[in-house]
């Protein structure tokens, strides 16, 4: 009897070693919520916890993407405009030809996987290093945005948009729960398909992984498709959030998904995290965000704090995976 | 007589979570003395040598330099000393001179407090005398020369800051055989200095070659101590492994079957006109010198390195591999030289390792049967006795011969007709070593062919039925056991 209850003890403790990771983020995602809640009695409502989950609604789907760029060892900093671009497609197809419903759905999905085609392209065909390839059609997809309607935003007029905020499904609105359900889809991804295990290899490896039959291309070129078809997706419900499409979407928050990603756990060298991470990671990062705005800091502030919140990031990784490698 | 005790250790214990990795061990190096350290992986060499080198502080006991007790130290302290460190992995800065690689931190000034670089060179040219590395002038940079030259030039950098202890891990894993002299008659002179000099290897033969005593560990504990010419290899052996080995290389005969691999005069930019050819159940060796072209044979069949022109047949039929994917689709496998960045995904769990070549063998409706993963994975532990704590620990956690295993593992699991074997025993330890062979006449005997490239000739000779001798990226000999004599297999890879 003592024994086992000895071991119980002891796969508590393994568990939180093993979820190091999670379980701090974690942590200090409680620890957020009760410093906002003391400090803003707006905090714990329900309208707030909905504006939170409108918030990450976005952010969420693209981290989702970012995660399978940063598993094989890679990145994407191109998501923001790329997003900002693909809600123009929506807002054009919609304020301009009329078009409705699941077809804008489909044209974002459509416009981010170009903006991700590009990407990939550069990326492996072209063998850019994915810093700067990223940093360049970062730059391009913005000014896509702009040109595509000469800076204008657009209204949208659309009650598939408008569900997305106003329809309730166990209290929340259904933006928060597609961003879960791409969460599961790319959970089970990761963890139950060839795909998502090459993901892996490839980011702890790639020379091992492409000598033991792997392909590292195809593999790393498909994630700058899935990361761009999630801005695209994502972009719908940016544009929900106003039921507008703008030019400037996310501007000056471009580096929120990366920090969110690393916060939460997902190795900047690759190959190690899982969805999880980066769900805990875009939380903690929204929660951070809504509280900000809450107390009513500037924004000059709130730039302050994501910068050193993404250079702590990058630091915590590297505790992280300090002797892993 | 206690003065002659340049270097004492007494009762150094250090402790890791979960492992004592030093347990009271005790050295003492006199001045002028060779002190050889032998040990299988994970017996404490290297956390000894970070101990003295500064890297790491120990838990318990004391350091003596000179008889003066100087407590836990720094690397400052330890170079300050004049204790210098040589690891495996040798430090340079490939874009600077051999000059500033030198002098790195020492640089002569002028007067201004600029770098004055006439100095610094001319300073740096008698360093390399001493090691003989005159050839090259201070200016080239040093990504233009040799491996063995770049050690030259660390034990050069070790000399310019007062050199009274040489550290050296391992350092002829990346040398030839004439390389390897020359490092030899360095350590001589050194000793003649009055320097002394701690030798760590995994060859015995240089161990008797330059040791004057031989400090065997195992397990974070000395188990002997014994001038070098009251001991034999056998019982050196005998001490690392704990146990009888009564052949190192437990090979005996095989039936040998039809050729299964063949190349027609394979020729590209690092191999020119390879010709040869491999049966069931067969081991052939292939020997040459650093740079004669053998790791670049095995990565030109294993489609690593691309064909320019000439013929590779499987089982007497003519293929076209140029991917490694294709090479695994033909049957073949291939373990390489560079464990750590080549062999095993380091980050990744054992089970996740062995199942890396086959994993599309265990999806059922486009899904990973995480149960029969989870079984295959625990079998191959069982089957080639990997020591993990858990089929979920991460590889990098594992000593070198376990990974070793582990990439064995997930080749053998794919039932490969053909292994391309490259070093696979450099660097790890015997007991693992013997292990390997083990596997590789398990192989042999469910008709499997093996080639392999090794750099240690007693191993090529001891387990291999026929072996190819290269030079100058060309075959240049083909020698059958029975005539197999070290002489001749150097004579030939010297291009005699």
């Amino acid at each position: 009897m003592e024994t086992k209850k000895k071991l119980e003890g002891k796969n508590v403790l393994d568990w939180l070693k093993k979820h190091l990771a999670e379980s701090s983020v974690l942590f200090a995602l409680i620890i957020m919520c009760i410093v906002w809640s003391i400090i803003s009695p707006y905090f714990l409502t329900v309208g707030n916890f909905r504006s939170i989950f409108i918030y990450i609604g976005a952010t969420g789907i693209m981290a989702a993407g970012l995660t399978c760029t940063l598993l094989t060892g890679s990145m994407d900093l191109s998501q923001m405009p790329l997003m900002a671009f693909s809600g123009m497609m929506i807002g054009i197809a919609n304020n301009w030809y009329g078009i409705h419903g699941i077809w804008l759905v489909l044209i974002g999905i459509i416009a981010g996987a170009c903006g991700g085609l590009l990407n990939a392209f550069t990326v492996t065909i072209l063998g850019i290093v994915p810093f700067i390839a990223t940093l360049g059609s970062q730059l391009v997809f913005r000014a896509l945005a702009f040109i595509s309607t000469d800076g204008v935003y657009l209204s949208v007029n659309d009650d598939l948009v408008r569900a997305m905020t106003k329809k309730n499904f166990l209290g929340m609105p259904i933006m928060f729960w597609i961003m879960m359900a791409v969460f599961i889809l790319f959970w089970f991804i990761l963890k139950y398909t060839q795909y998502g295990r090459n993901l892996y290899s490839v980011g702890g490896s790639q020379q091992t992984a492409y000598l033991s039959g792997i392909n590292v291309r195809k593999t790393r070129f498909i994630a700058y498709v899935i990361s761009g078809a999630c801005c695209g997706l994502a972009a719908f419900m940016f544009v929900a959030q106003g039921n507008t499409a703008l030019n400037n979407a996310g501007t000056g928050s471009e580096m929120d998904i990366m920090s969110g990603v690393i916060v939460g756990g997902i190795s900047l060298g690759g190959g190690m995290g899982s969805v999880i991470n980066t769900l805990l990671g875009i939380a903690l990062l929204g929660v951070i965000t809504n509280g900000m705005g809450l107390v009513g800091l500037t924004p000059y502030y709130q730039m302050l704090v994501k910068g050193l919140i993404l250079v702590g990031a990058v630091l915590l990784d590297m505790v992280r995976t300090k002797g892993k490698r | 007589m206690e003065d002659s005790k340049l270097l004492v250790l007494n009762n150094i214990s250090k402790s890791f979570p979960g492992v004592k990795a030093l347990d009271d061990i005790n050295i003492e190096l006199g001045k002028g003395e060779v002190l050889a350290l032998v040990g299988e992986n994970g017996a404490g060499k290297s956390t000894l040598i970070k101990i003295i080198s500064g890297a790491y502080q120990q838990d318990e006991g004391s350091i003596l330099f000179e008889g003066k007790d100087v407590g836990k130290m720094t690397p400052q302290q330890s170079l300050g000393l004049g204790i210098s460190v040589i690891y495996q992995e040798l430090s340079y800065l490939p874009n600077m001179t051999i000059a500033e690689n030198i002098l790195i931190g020492q640089q002569p000034k002028t007067s201004t407090g600029l770098i004055d670089y006439k100095t610094m060179n001319a300073r740096s040219l008698e360093l390399q005398k001493i090691v003989g590395l005159e050839k090259h002038a201070p200016t080239e940079l040093v990504r233009n020369i040799s491996t063995a030259e770049k050690q030259l030039l660390e034990i050069a950098r070790a000399y310019s800051r007062n050199l009274k202890v040489l550290v050296l891990d391992e350092p002829t894993s990346a040398l030839n055989d004439e390389e390897i002299e020359k490092l030899f008659s360095i350590i001589k002179s050194l000793r003649e200095e009055g320097k002394s000099v701690i030798y760590i290897s995994h060859r015995l033969d240089e161990i008797f070659e330059v040791g004057d005593r031989v400090q065997i560990m195992r397990d974070g504990k000395t188990v002997h101590i014994s001038p070098i010419k009251d001991i034999s290899r056998e019982d050196i052996v005998r001490y690392m492994v704990g146990r009888e080995i009564k052949d190192m290389y437990p090979i005996s005969d095989r039936e040998i079957g039809d050729t299964i691999l063949e190349l027609d005069s394979v020729t590209n930019d690092k191999v020119k006109d390879i010709s040869l050819y491999v049966r069931k159940g067969e081991i052939v060796g292939i020997y040459g010198l650093m740079g004669a072209g053998c790791s670049e044979v095995l990565e030109t069949v294993f489609g690593k390195l691309p064909v320019a022109s000439g013929v590779v047949k499987m089982e007497g039929k003519e293929v076209s591999i140029k991917t490694p994917e294709q090479a695994i689709k033909h049957g073949q496998a291939y373990v390489p030289s560079e464990r750590k960045t080549e062999g095993v995904i380091t980050p990744l769990s054992v089970k996740w390792n062995i199942t890396t070549v086959t994993l599309h063998k265990y999806i059922k409706n486009g899904l990973i049967d995480l149960k029969k993963e989870n079984s295959v994975a625990k079998e191959w532990v069982d089957t080639i006795n990997i020591k993990t704590p858990t089929i979920e620990t991460p590889t990098n956690s594992l000593s070198g011969g376990n990974q070793q295993k582990v990439i064995l593992a997930k080749w053998m699991d794919n039932d490969p007709k053909i292994f391309l074997l490259n070093e696979p025993t450099k660097g790890i330890d015997v007991g693992s070593k013997v292990e390997i062979y083990q596997q590789m006449e398990v192989l042999c005997n469910k008709g499997c062919g093996i080639l392999l490239f090794t750099a240690e000739l007693p191993e090529l000779m001891a387990i291999c039925d026929r072996t190819y001798v290269m030079f100058e990226g060309k075959i240049v000999a083909e020698i059958q056991k029975q005539d197999m004599t070290q002489e001749l297999i150097v004579q030939k890879a010297i291009g005699e």
